[in-house]
């Protein structure tokens, strides 16, 4: 029996939050489909001629509003963050992105097609004549083109061979592509051009977009920024080709940053400062300092690297939602694979727990990859937590969490019974490349942990 | 940051030409005549009917407007009927106005009657102008 010694925090999983932001964006979906009902939708698709006109007005309304939640989706505003984590808020912009583009080519097919059809033109030359006539259908066509470079990009064959600075300013068009093509529903839409409400309602939610993503992506980032005057106070070499970032700041505890979080940095050095990079914090945040630890990948990881003491720092977050809020019971396994040992190191430092009621099982390939080893065995040693260390290369020929020598022993549910007493009351919290943490979840299931146990956050770049 | 410069300056270049086009601010390009069209062609003349008398049916407002007919009653029969408004909301009123119009007179003198087939793919426009055509008939009949 544990003894009531600490409170545990409430979990804090953001089950309200999701549930009112679901609800609010499912309200604007329906709010266009009441729109289109209101104007004789059904009959007019049944009507002679005018059927194709009608549904391209449905798909055109949906999908415009989904390119609105999809910018809202990525907005950065606070409570969205804290009810749904960005990883999850990336796979929902990702799944209405590619929705809203397919029901975007779908409306401009039935609108060419329609008119086409009522007025006995070709379909080529009454697109042509939508396009150079009719207002703002310039812009629109425009916007279309725009959208349609963003998605092919996006398509994962395609944005394996771009490099992501590339990729994310050519993604940035998006906005653009979105804001151009609405000028042309407002003016040739019957809904809003007849019903100045539903042109009020229109402007209101897009001018609030617009106003979340100044906030939020722009002014809070800034703001903050500022506020803590973040610099480079010291790079420290760690091992082969992880760095640590040592971060001097002032009133960091306003920052209200927590363990297992992590914030997008941009270090002000010359040439290339404006890549954003989101790293894990890797210590629990201090009222005067804060700390990343990164593996230097590419030319821009050497940059970083680099980066003379008294450099100035631009921060965007903290976001993420791998923290203690997370937790559900007094006993915690944490996970960690090669450099998601970050969020972890952090964690232990800052979670609540008494003497072996954390476990941290640390992978590496090899010896020398384990990083922070020193610090995490004397942060172990003092709250009492056990740490087992797991150095070694990969089975060959199956994804397996376990190093190759433990993978011939055991099978991967039984090494984790092995190693973990009382397994299956622990909340685990998973952090690696997203093959491992798919096996080590599969093996945690297996050892009987139940899915709401196991927390992690996956980042698909 | 030199490429954030070029691709923003092309960015700002590409909008500048997109918005000197004039439909760019809400305006419409006027729909070209056709040819034989060139010369301004006289409204259909309200046809002189000795003792013809003219009823304006009612304004008939739907999403795209409003519609109202004039008809002129030679005795019992329809010897013309004159558009006094028409769909005006959006571009592509304007387009099926040109088309389905001058077709629904053309049925209607020969039908002598509101009971006519719609202009396929513009059934609101047809619509309103036979239920306009229609209170004139029926305002003619309980004079």
């Amino acid at each position: 029996m544990t003894p009531d010694r600490f409170p545990l925090p409430r979990p804090r999983d953001g089950v309200l939050g999701r549930a009112v932001t679901a609800a609010l964006a499912c309200a604007t979906v329906l709010v266009v489909a009441a729109l289109w009902l209101s104007d004789g939708g059904p009959a007019a698709l049944r009507a002679d001629g005018t059927g194709l006109v009608t549904a391209a007005r449905l798909t055109g309304l949906v999908a415009a509003d989904m390119l609105l939640l999809q910018v809202l989706a990525m907005a950065r505003v606070p409570w969205v963050e804290r009810a749904w984590g960005q990883d999850r808020l990336a796979r929902i912009h990702r799944l209405l992105g590619f929705t809203s583009f397919w029901l975007m080519a779908a409306h401009v097919v039935l609108v060419v097609a329609g008119y086409a059809a009522s007025t006995d033109t070709g379909v080529l030359a009454q697109l042509a004549d939508l396009v150079v006539r009719y207002p703002g259908m310039l812009l629109a066509a425009a916007g279309t083109m725009l959208l349609a470079l963003v998605v092919a990009l996006s398509v994962r064959a395609a944005r394996r061979r771009v490099r992501y600075e590339n990729w994310h300013l050519l993604h940035l068009y998006a906005y653009l592509g979105v804001a151009l093509a609405l000028p042309h529903q407002l003016w040739n839409g019957a809904h809003f051009v007849t019903s100045p409400a539903a042109c009020a309602y229109w402007w209101t939610l897009w001018g609030g977009a617009a106003a979340a993503l100044g906030v939020f992506r722009i002014g809070r980032p800034l703001w903050l920024s500022r506020r803590h005057r973040l610099t480079v106070g010291e790079v420290r070499h760690e091992a082969s080709d992880v760095y640590s970032v040592y971060l001097p700041g002032r009133r960091l505890d306003r920052l209200a940053a927590r363990p297992g979080q992590f914030l997008t940095w941009r270090l002000r050095t010359g040439r290339g400062w404006s890549r954003a990079h989101p790293f894990s914090l890797s210590e629990a945040p201090r009222a005067d300092r804060l700390r990343f630890t990164f593996r230097a990948a590419g030319d821009d990881g050497a940059r970083l690297a680099g980066a003379a003491p008294g450099t100035a720092v631009l921060i965007e977050g903290p976001f993420g939602t791998l923290t203690e809020g997370r937790r559900r019971g007094e006993r915690v396994l944490l996970m960690a694979a090669g450099i998601g040992i970050t969020p972890m190191r952090a964690l232990l430092e800052g979670m609540r727990y008494a003497d072996s009621e954390l476990t941290l099982i640390y992978r590496a390939r090899s010896a020398e990859e384990l990083v922070l080893r020193d610090e995490i065995d004397a942060i172990a040693a003092e709250r009492g937590a056990q740490v087992i260390y797991l150095p070694g290369p990969p089975p060959p020929g199956r994804i397996s969490w376990l190093t190759a020598e433990l993978a011939e022993r055991y099978a991967d549910h039984e090494a984790l019974t092995h190693l973990v007493p009382e397994l299956s009351g622990r909340d685990v919290f998973l952090c690696g490349p997203p093959p491992w943490m798919a096996a080590a979840r599969a093996a945690l299931r297996l050892a009987g942990v139940p899915a709401r146990q196991i927390h992690d956050e996956r980042f698909g770049w | 940051m030199r490429k954030i410069t070029f691709f923003l300056l092309a960015t700002i270049a590409g909008l500048v030409g997109l918005f000197s086009y004039r439909t760019s601010f809400g305006e419409a390009v006027p729909q070209a005549r056709p040819a034989e069209a060139a010369t301004p062609s006289p409204a259909p003349p309200p046809t002189l009917v000795a003792g013809g008398r003219t009823v304006d049916g009612d304004a008939i407002f739907t999403e795209y407007g409003t519609v109202q007919v004039r008809v002129t009653f030679a005795g019992e029969r329809i010897a013309d009927v004159a558009v006094l408004q028409k769909h005006t909301v959006h571009e592509h009123s304007l387009v099926l106005n040109e088309l389905a119009l001058p077709q629904l007179r053309e049925q209607v003198l020969q039908a002598q009657s509101a009971e006519v087939d719609t202009v396929s793919g513009a059934t609101a426009t047809s619509r309103a102008y036979l239920d306009s055509l229609q209170s004139a008939i029926d305002r003619a009949h309980t004079r």
